[in-house]
């Protein structure tokens, strides 16, 4: 064999092997989604030979009338009809076609977690359904978080236990596509320990059924009170106001929520107004401060406070009084995690547990201002199809 | 054997592999220097043209950075472990106004000179830049790369405002060698003249398939091994949860065209020993931008998957690329065993159309959802050019039901090529009125 032979061979057989252990250690992707076998998914004990008899979430309600009840009631059950959606989406045709995986989900367990849904295009009406969540279509079973009392092993929807129905995992796929669960995860919240609420917490709280033998047992609401709930809303926020003198100062903080404020969908905005009372017996009503996140063509969109501890000044105009009014804001950081990963940075959402201070100096003329914090669906909404947070007139 | 040290040399490379750490794009000496904030915007343009031909990846990749701009593409996407979810997502930095366009221009200008396929998906996307100068350019970088993805959007920009459409002409003339007249400092009458020509040049252009002065070899998997891993990367960004991710991954492949498809053929494959029905279902959607026999033939592959999703998604694009074969197959899917996938075929068979398709679409059941029904209702009158159930279709603009509006109102303006100027969410009224503007249309 010639000295360029071997070398030839040499390499062929270098090369060879190194492919070969390029190849071993990489991994195949099964992080990437492979169903429900992806992390955090942990099999029921069980799993069924027999299809599942049922089709459609109407099927559960004989059963399950009040869990099915409260479904009904809810925004997932109008996922897919709710008219405010059809519009932002455009009739899901278009740009809206990628709503539709979230809007119409198919099985979660089917599909997988840490990956996007995908959508089911029938049953329309049922939005986001019963199947959505609980069917398990490689184990023919409708999953539960258990646990399962004797009438179960004979139930007609073939229940199966998995610890997986707690999982994040299960409402992340749909809820973290605009960061909620990444929002979540540097929050208070999310530290172990007595202070610690996830998700179900608190859009699925805790409440008393009726078991088979007719006694109580514990179990979650399924009309998942979020942004389209007042009470929920009306927790959000806590606002303060002080005149001293002619200067006026505002806090907002966002103490209640688990995630930004506003959350989620881009067209949110929680608005920060000031109505201004004069001699002539008229209200002013002008918008101070907006906190939302842009949509991703407002290009012109800046956050002005990119960093906890920033302040930055601005000019409010008053046009029916000819005045302006000076206004300085402050980013106070949140106590826990002052520094948070920035996922959108020209939004102006307020990270759970930061406040935004605000001075004013109050036109001339003014005797009395209201504060009031309006939540807004979209930023176009008007203030009588909006939800009034707070509301203070001072001097009273 | 060199195929195999070339290909073992592949598999170890560093950058943008799925399952590899990405460096900060931002971290490396040079391509702080070219979005350096501290200089000013002259001396950051003089520094992305002094590394104008420097073909080395370290170049390519700053000038790729110094392209970006907040109106391309939301984000920047690197693999990282330390997630739960898989993925970290680098934003963009650089908001608001848009001050700087020279500098994307700069960019684009030394990437063409590069002559690099790695720029290749990065140039594509900037086609929506806000700035429709860069685009103009990026037009041109584009052809140089062989590809004409950027001529459609060369033309629309000939109806802009002068130094927007000077530009347009100007690269149109270059890539080229013709001259229509088109003077921007005429009025709107003269200029529509020489427009009307670009667009019947086009046309030829397309139909022939004429490879223009300048233009460069296509693409093609193998050219260039970092281009192919960026490119595999974007597939495998189909596959990933957020649908920023998809929607950035579905706008590069598509106008990538037919050169991404040997690279969606081996998406398919890997997702599918992965398990990945998403990578699937959004190769699905990104084929029916592409209209290509073996683009077709991985469709058809695509409706035997497993997931249903990826089957009825694979049926809504073979509609959309339409054919002989197509319908076929879709008159196939009618019969499977899950509705969406029936839905979406009875769907399609109505935009293809034909006699086939009407026969198959006649014998089609649809009496296992209203949805279905709905569907089949829609498609024969389609499929039909709007003689049959024209009732039953106005009537559906109407309906209570605000999806049902809206399913038949895309029908109705696809078909007439107008909306009639209906809004689903109109008062009845309105909607009355856009109803008989639409039986106006469909009559005359």
């Amino acid at each position: 064999m010639t000295t360029a032979k071997l070398m030839g061979l040499l390499i062929l057989l270098g090369a060879s092997a190194f492919l070969v252990m390029h190849v071993m250690s990489r991994p195949d992707g099964p992080d990437r989604g492979p169903g429900p076998r992806s992390a955090g998914w942990e099999p029921p004990g069980r799993s069924y030979r027999e299809p599942l008899p049922f089709k459609k979430s109407e099927d559960c309600k004989a059963c399950h009338p009040d869990v099915w009840s409260e479904w009904y009631d809810s925004h997932h059950r109008i996922a897919y009809t709710n008219p405010e959606v059809q519009k932002l989406s455009t009739g899901f045709q278009g740009k809206g076609l990628d709503c539709l995986p979230c809007h119409l989900s198919r099985p979660m367990f089917e599909t997988g977690f840490g990956v996007r849904p995908l959508e089911r295009l029938t049953r329309r009406a049922d939005g986001v359904d019963c199947f959505t969540c609980h069917y398990w279509p490689e184990g023919n079973a409708m999953l539960t978080s258990g646990p399962l009392g004797g009438a179960a092993a004979e139930a007609p929807c073939q229940p199966a236990v998995t610890p997986s129905m707690r999982s994040l995992q299960l409402c992340a796929p749909c809820h973290n596509q605009h960061k909620v669960h990444e929002e979540w995860k540097e929050t208070r919240f999310a530290e172990e320990g007595a202070g610690f609420k996830d998700c179900n917490d608190c859009h699925m709280p805790q409440v008393e059924r009726q078991n088979a033998a007719g006694g109580l047992r514990a179990g979650r609401s399924h009309r998942f009170p979020a942004a389209h709930d007042r009470d929920v809303l009306r927790s959000a926020a806590t606002v303060s106001q002080s005149l001293s003198e002619r200067t006026l100062f505002v806090t907002v903080h966002n103490s209640g929520v688990g995630h930004n404020l506003p959350s989620d969908e881009r067209h949110r905005a929680v608005d920060l107004h000031l109505v201004l009372h004069t001699g002539d017996g008229r209200p002013y009503d002008v918008r101070i401060e907006r906190w939302r996140n842009p949509y991703r063509d407002e290009f012109e969109a800046v956050n002005p406070l990119p960093n906890p501890g920033d302040e930055y000044k601005k000019t409010v105009t008053v046009p029916e009084l000819l005045s302006d009014i000076g206004v300085r804001v402050r980013r106070v950081p949140a106590p826990h995690r002052p520094k948070r990963k920035v996922w959108y940075p020209a939004s102006t959402q307020i990270p759970a547990g930061e406040k935004r201070e605000l001075w004013l100096e109050l036109p001339d003329g003014v005797n009395s201002v209201t504060v009031r914090l309006w939540y807004r669906a979209n930023p176009f909404q008007a203030d009588k199809d909006s939800v009034l947070l707070h509301e203070k007139t001072i001097p009273e | 054997m060199l195929a195999l040290v070339v290909a073992a040399l592949a598999a170890c490379g560093d950058g943008a592999g799925p399952g590899d750490a990405l460096p900060d794009p931002e971290a490396d000496p040079l391509t702080r220097s070219l979005i350096d904030p501290g200089v000013s915007s002259d001396v950051r343009i003089e520094r992305i043209l002094a590394i104008a031909e420097d073909r080395s990846p370290g170049a390519v990749h700053a000038l790729l950075r110094a392209l970006r701009d907040r109106s391309q593409a939301a984000f920047l996407l690197a693999p990282d472990e330390d997630q739960d979810l898989g993925y970290r997502a680098v934003e963009f930095k650089k908001t608001g106004d848009d001050a700087y366009p020279m500098e994307r221009v700069a960019a684009v200008v030394a990437l063409e000179k590069t002559g690099s396929y790695v720029a290749l998906p990065d140039l594509l996307l900037a086609l929506d830049d806000r700035n429709e100068v860069v685009q103009n350019h990026v037009a041109r970088a584009l052809v140089r790369l062989g590809s004409k993805a950027g001529i459609p959007v060369l033309l629309a920009n000939l109806e802009k405002r002068i130094l927007q459409n000077e530009t347009a002409n100007q690269i149109l003339e270059d890539i080229s060698g013709e001259d229509m007249g088109f003077n921007p400092d005429a009025g709107w009458a003269l200029k529509n003249v020489a427009i009307q020509k670009w667009e019947a040049w086009w046309e030829g252009v397309r139909a022939a398939g004429t490879k223009l002065p300048i233009e460069g070899r296509p693409y093609q998997q193998g050219m260039d091994l970092v281009a192919d891993r960026r490119i595999a990367f974007i597939v495998d960004m189909l596959g990933q949860m957020q649908f920023l991710y998809h929607e950035q991954a579905r706008a590069t492949l598509a106008r990538m065209g037919a050169p991404a498809l040997p690279l969606l053929r081996a998406g398919v494959e890997s997702a599918r020993r992965s398990g990945n029905a998403t990578t699937r279902a959004g190769i699905a959607h990104v084929l029916a931008h592409i209209d290509h026999a073996n683009s077709r033939e991985l469709l058809v592959d695509l409706l035997k998957d497993q997931h249903p999703t990826v089957r009825s998604r694979a049926t809504e694009s073979l509609g959309q690329l339409g054919g002989a074969a197509a319908i076929q197959a879709l008159s196939g899917a009618l019969d499977d065993v899950d509705p969406a996938v029936r839905l979406a075929a009875v769907s399609s068979l109505g935009r293809v159309g034909g006699d086939d398709a009407i026969v198959s679409i006649r014998g089609f059941d649809g009496s296992a959802d209203a949805a279905l029904a709905s569907a089949k209702i829609l498609a024969l009158f389609e499929a039909t050019g709007g003689k049959e159930q024209v009732d039953a279709v106005l009537a559906m603009l109407l309906a209570v039901d605000i999806p049902a509006r809206n399913a038949a109102h895309t029908v109705l303006a696809r078909l007439t090529g107008d909306d009639a100027g209906y809004d689903a969410m109109a008062t009845e009224k309105d909607r009355d009125s856009a109803v008989r503007r639409y039986r106006a249309l469909l009559e005359g």
